[in-house]
């Protein structure tokens, strides 16, 4: 702290006599600001982020169950039992197909709805309205609809079939065909965001380069192929590894529409982890799916930062 | 001609976005019979308004929504306050390895909430803050996405303005709230509403630090409706989903450049 020097350019300030200011120099008071204005973020981080992770990382290496007054480390055999179970496995392939899925049916219909939007057209602002507006909304109150909408009786896909003299499947509750029914769901809430993102991403097109494919004699179909598409590659790839991730924590439609059932047919990671350490209490052993969900997260994370540049041009 | 066709796959496609929405709002309207007929009617034949009066009494509806109004204001004026002061900090004032530090914070940030569920579940059952707000929202109140983007918005400011403000000998909470502010409307209104619609739908994290009907938020909320009565009730079912949803529906009409304008720059930047 510097001695009894007026503080630099304050001197002619209105605030200078309103009160009593520790006498320091200018860098410090802007550090000291500077951890004033850092500590809140920082400590919740700590607390509720830091702490946690590291914690979950031990939980996993014990066999903590709520119902039970101890625990022991067990080492490695919450990770050996989950690899070696089958739910585990059906939790992992139909977190993959679920995704995959579900990322190339929004990708697919929201570049075609993007292309549309891109066109003339009359109320454009309206059909964007309806187009984005199921990302705005609640999943699990939507999700309630859907399972009103796939009543293998009363909702409208079986009527619809009804009309043409077919039967629809109760859906939910067949093996073969949850996932796919969660798929739909997830690709209608997701579409609204990729259409937007598509539509900007095309209109911040450079229009001459077009024009200049055009005079080159370049139909359209050309033009998207080579001038517009390289152009949005890499809002492509936001979307896809977004996409992906999402997908893959995908909670609330299991739980509100299947409750990862029949079996463990429509079952994913998060519900995974919710069931083994909310209903059954077993900490230990949700804590070991969290960990390997993780680590499923960053190594996908890490990959596509590598393959990255094999197809996304800058 | 082209014109033409563009029109009907845009009527098509919206007709089939938005046909769950008016499913939910035409059943919410029916009487018991009217939703388990077969084949399904389309519209009701009389609308039952009092449908809505009912799912108000058989659920604790004005207490969820109680609950969710906090939550939801509670977090977002929170985190918003969080990420204008941080973001600040980290854009405009000087201080020691401060890239390394944000650097280590948005680490910090990429840790997925589905890992740290358990131990702060279990944190929260030391300090008996399972089925309290302060529950609900402190640990919640960290946020990316308006740290970061806050953060931008104040490095792309001016210079000047600061260096006149620090002439007129204001601190750094006066810079932030009198010179930086002033200059973000937009950007605020972006991450409020952003962020208000992401918590009101919030899921998972009510569900699990709260358990008892009083403390619970109306997504969760709502689904008791289904196990109030012998068979599912969905006239009432979806009288509740459209109270939830409703909401969000109006305030996206009045504000959909906002909503939009935050999509895209969400993702261009990140």
């Amino acid at each position: 702290m510097t001695t009894n020097s007026p503080m630099i350019g304050s001197a002619q300030s209105k605030y200078v006599n309103r009160r009593f200011r520790p006498k320091m120099s200018e860098r410090r008071r802007e550090a000291i600001a500077f951890l004033l204005f850092v500590s809140p973020n920082l400590i919740l981080l700590s607390v509720w982020t830091f702490w946690p992770f590291f914690h979950a990382l031990y939980l996993s290496f014990t066999d903590w169950n709520l119902l039970r007054p101890t625990w022991n480390m067990v080492g490695l055999n919450n990770y050996i039992n989950l690899l070696t179970s089958a739910t585990f496995w059906q939790i992992a392939r139909n977190s993959v197909v679920f995704a995959l899925g579900v990322v190339s049916a929004t990708l697919t219909i929201s570049m075609a709805l993007a292309l549309l939007l891109n066109q003339w057209l009359v109320a454009r602002g309206f059909w964007r309205l309806v187009i984005f507006s199921p990302h705005i909304t609640t999943s699990a109150a939507m999700a309630l609809v859907w399972v009103s909408m796939y009543d293998p009786k009363h909702g409208p896909f079986a009527a619809a079939l009804g009309w043409l003299g077919l039967t629809f499947p109760n859906v939910l509750a067949d093996t073969n065909l949850v996932l796919l029914a969660l798929m739909v769901v997830a690709t209608w809430k997701g579409l609204g965001f990729s259409t937007i993102i598509i539509l900007a991403a095309l209109q911040g097109v450079d229009r001459t380069l077009k024009e200049a494919a055009s005079i080159d004699g370049a139909n359209q179909r050309q033009i998207f192929r080579h001038v517009v598409f390289p152009a949005i590659t890499p809002i492509m790839y936001f979307l896809v590894v977004t996409g992906i991730l999402d997908a893959i924590k995908t909670f609330d439609l299991i739980s509100v529409m299947t409750d990862g059932g029949p079996g463990n047919a429509s079952n994913m990671f998060v519900y995974q982890i919710y069931q083994e350490a909310f209903r059954f209490q077993r900490m230990g052993y949700a804590s070991a799916i969290s960990v390997i969900m993780f680590v499923l997260i960053m190594s996908f994370t890490y990959f596509q930062t590598r393959i990255k540049s094999r197809w996304v041009s800058y | 001609m082209t014109h033409t066709l563009n029109h009907l796959l845009i009527i098509l496609a919206a007709t089939a976005i938005g046909f769950p929405f008016f499913y939910m709002i035409a059943s919410s309207l029916k009487t018991i019979g009217e939703v388990y007929s077969i084949p399904m009617v389309l519209l009701p034949a009389q609308p039952q308004w009092s449908n809505f009066a009912e799912v108000w009494r058989v659920v604790p509806f004005p207490r969820f929504t109680f609950n969710s109004v906090v939550y939801t204001v509670g977090i977002t004026l929170g985190e918003f306050f969080m990420g204008m002061t941080a973001g600040f900090a980290f854009a405009r004032l000087r201080f020691p390895k401060r890239e390394l530090l944000f650097f280590i914070v948005l680490l910090t940030f990429m840790i997925p909430g589905q890992i740290t569920l358990i131990p702060r579940f279990i944190l929260l059952k030391e300090l008996g803050w399972i089925n309290t707000y302060q529950g609900l929202i402190v640990p919640e109140l960290s946020s990316a996405f308006a740290l970061f983007l806050l953060r931008e918005h104040f490095r792309s400011l001016p210079d000047e303005l600061f260096d006149a403000a620090k002439m007129d000998g204001a601190g750094y909470l006066r810079q932030l709230l009198q010179v930086a502010m002033p200059l973000s409307k937009p950007i605020t209104a972006t991450l409020l509403l952003l962020a208000s619609v992401a918590h009101w739908n919030a899921y998972l994290w009510p569900l699990i630090v709260t358990n008892s009907q009083s403390m619970r938020t109306l997504p969760i909320g709502i689904q008791g409706i289904k196990s109030a009565f012998d068979f599912p009730q969905w006239h009432l079912i979806m009288a509740g989903a459209t109270i939830v949803v409703l909401p969000l529906v109006i305030l996206f009409m009045f504000a959909q450049k906002q909503f939009i304008e935050g999509a895209t720059q969400g993702a261009l930047k990140g």
